[in-house]
């Protein structure tokens, strides 16, 4: 039985998805749900998300059946059929998706004949049947893809030695998603490659239905995408490197380039003049503010592939003190988890943080509160609260963020990791 | 007039609950009592040995074609004796939500103005198993306050019983309704009798009463015929004038004690139905 969460962090299944075919360009959501989904769904993820939402559709211009009992007890797929037609008549999108929410999943609509239909008709229209109550927003992320791999990717028709595609990032679940995408991308474009973010850039769906053609697949998160890597290996040979986290800072960034020029077979030369000019970059604006850097005793207390990397980041290159890491998300499968402690527990500094799995914001708080010597806080806006009762210092930096507007602001890579550094020494 | 007696039949998929209903409903008729029959069934044959055929159009399927604006006198036919015979109908198989679909049905009833003060009885024939919360509506909320389980000898059957009974516990706690008792729909099984008193026994309830098996109700079907209609002077018609009888003199209502799968199956055992096979003879 599932328990009551105090403060869950985003929504449901269809929040999740929502917010990843909000980040495509010119892609349209169709809800086949009760009224209220579309709305609630945006608001639940997208809605706490750095002040940012999609614009194409979001939110109440989502076309949706609006199932109300009349659908629910005939079944609701002739309203469906209007209106996917009626998206398609007044919304010029590249490709419709299909969503279903819960009382469309509870009766069992079947989506998949109406979405045909328009197939043969030539239109880009793809059901996603996965009802609300499935999960929650970061399942969301793996069931589009696997919708993209089951049904848009396409056979390669040759190989992009230099391409690759990049995962792991979710959008607007991850409040700085394109700041740090346009910041990875950057540092592999100076790697010679060609980057699918598949959000930014005004990338779009022919980048989907053309990532089979990627050499390799690379993940940024430290255990999402499991399902939807081997698929990717299984049908189009494209292998994948699981990167645990955000890489912020020089030595995490350093690593991390390391691992894709490994994978990639990459001329080392290359690869080290990279990460040289890199370092030298940061390293320059960090040496001119050297009195400024005060030691801390930190938590965090955010999803883990952010929480990897702020904590690895401010243990490793800054000898900041690790003392608590609370990871928010729920976390099913008992290899992912010691995936992350293992990577708590190789920081180099000599005592590794207590960490803790809470997704409770009750709990959260209370192992926060339970440590006494703490001089900051770095977690989502759900910890302001917290913090100002024990009066330390607190940033937020992870999901959900509602009182920061956030456009392309990064804290991944090289330069990210000034821009934390500059957050964490603003209220000085 | 006092207050209406509202009777929910479950049991078995194919068990005989709508015959069983149907002829129960005429004999209470004969006896001079206002009866409304409401069909939850998405097949909407619950009512067809009253009305002489299944010219019953459903409450679903008015609502559907008809919109909101449906009319009492659309849905609601007068049968056999001047009994009040309702549809709720569903939707088409394999789409929507029946179970929804009775929910919406009686609530459209209620507002219409269904259940008049003159009425005696009102008896909800449910379809088989009480698979989802639509198909226990009429036990929930105060409306039917009886409940009978049509079973046979069958082993299946049991299983079946015994489940509903599961689902009347749930509601009598917050919805008031009580097992009246078991109604066999005699399948000429070995030991029919014996077994189904230890049934309701266990059950907490008992055997209401035993109707034995009788071609003639299929005769009587064939001609769209309650028994009592078709051959009012038979042996048959005058077993369900005594199950009418019985309903209306019943006053025992349980609580039922349904039973772990295992205690279901010694009982089984003990009137030999596990072990037909031993015996096979063609």
């Amino acid at each position: 039985m599932s328990e009551v969460v105090e403060n869950p962090r985003g929504g449901c299944v269809l929040a999740g998805i929502n917010s990843v075919l909000g980040a495509i360009d010119r892609v349209c959501p169709i809800y086949h749900a009760g009224p209220g989904c579309c709305m609630q769904s945006t608001a639940s993820d997208q809605g706490q998300s750095g002040n940012k939402s999609s614009c194409f559709v979001s939110s109440v211009s989502i076309p949706s059946t609006n199932m109300l009992e009349r659908e629910v007890v005939f079944g609701g797929t002739q309203k469906l059929q209007s209106t996917i037609q009626g998206a398609i008549d007044i919304i010029d999108a590249d490709a419709y998706f299909v969503l279903t929410g819960c009382t469309a999943g509870i009766i069992g609509d079947d989506i998949e004949s109406i979405t045909d239909q328009f197939k043969e008709e030539g239109h880009q229209v793809y059901p996603i049947d996965t009802p609300g109550f499935a999960g929650d927003s970061n399942l969301g992320y793996e069931v589009v893809w696997n919708t993209m791999i089951n049904q848009v990717v396409e056979e390669p028709l040759k190989k992009e030695e230099n391409l690759v595609n990049l995962f792991g990032i979710i959008p607007y679940h991850e409040p700085f998603w394109s700041g740090n995408l346009e910041e990875i991308s950057r540092l592999l474009k100076k790697l010679g490659l060609k980057v699918n973010t598949f959000f930014t850039e005004h990338q779009n769906m022919e980048h989907i239905r053309t990532s089979s053609q990627a050499a390799l697949n690379i993940i940024l998160h430290p255990w999402i995408f499991k399902g939807p890597a081997r698929k990717f290996e299984e049908r189009f040979a494209v292998p994948s490197i699981r990167y645990p986290g955000l890489p912020i800072g020089a030595s995490d960034t350093k690593r991390f380039l390391l691992m894709v020029g490994e994978a990639l077979n990459l001329d080392d030369r290359l690869v080290n003049q990279v990460i040289e000019e890199e370092d030298d970059y940061v390293y320059h604006y960090l040496a001119q503010s050297i009195g400024t850097l005060s030691w801390k005793r930190f938590a965090v207390a955010a999803d883990a592939g952010t929480a990897l990397g702020i904590t690895r980041y401010l243990a490793n290159d800054y000898s900041f003190t690790p003392v608590l890491v609370v990871i928010t998300e729920p976390i099913f499968r008992q290899e992912d988890k010691e995936r992350i402690i293992a990577e708590l527990t190789n920081l180099e500094y000599a005592r590794p943080p207590k960490v803790v799995f809470a997704s409770d914001q009750y709990e959260i708080n209370k192992v926060l509160m339970e440590e006494e010597d703490l001089s900051l806080i770095i977690g989502s806006s759900n910890e302001e609260e917290v913090s100002s009762l024990k009066e330390v210092q607190f940033i937020v930096a992870a999901f959900p963020i509602k009182d920061r507007l956030i456009f392309n602001r990064a804290y991944a890579g090289y330069r990210g990791s000034l821009t934390l550094i500059e957050d964490l020494y603003d209220n000085l | 007039m006092g207050e209406i007696r509202q009777i929910a039949i479950y049991g078995k998929g194919g068990i005989g609950k709508s015959t069983t209903t149907q002829n129960l409903t005429a004999g209470l008729v004969e006896l001079g009592k206002k009866v409304m029959v409401v069909g939850c069934d998405p097949k909407a044959d619950s009512t067809r040995l009253l009305l002489g055929g299944l010219a019953q159009k459903t409450v679903l399927d008015t609502l559907r074609e008809e919109g909101d604006g449906v009319k009492l006198e659309r849905i609601l036919k007068e049968g056999f004796g001047g009994t009040r015979c309702v549809e709720s109908g569903g939707p088409e198989p394999g789409v929507g939500c029946a179970g929804r679909g009775i929910i919406t049905a009686i609530g459209l009833l209620e507002n219409l103005g269904a259940y008049t003060e003159d009425l005696d009885y009102v008896f909800y024939d449910v379809l088989g198993d009480v698979v989802c919360g639509g198909f226990a509506m009429p036990m929930r909320e105060g409306k039917a306050k009886e409940i009978y389980i049509v079973a046979s000898g069958e082993m299946m059957a049991l299983y079946a019983a015994n489940n509903i009974a599961k689902g009347v516990k749930r509601f009598a706690k917050t919805g008031g309704v009580r097992l009246g008792g078991i109604i066999c729909n005699s399948r000429n099984v070995d030991r029919e009798m014996d077994l189904l008193r230890a049934f309701s026994k266990e059950l907490g309830t008992k055997l209401l009463y035993y109707v034995p098996r009788d071609n003639i109700v299929q005769h009587a079907e064939i001609n769209r015929k309650t028994v009592i209609e078709y051959r009012p002077d038979s042996k048959q018609a005058g077993e369900y004038r005594s199950l009418a009888e019985a309903v209306m003199e019943n006053k025992d209502y349980t609580i039922p004690t349904p039973m772990e799968q295992e205690r279901l199956e010694e009982i089984l055992l003990e009137f030999g139905l596990m072990n037909i096979g031993d015996d096979y003879k063609i």
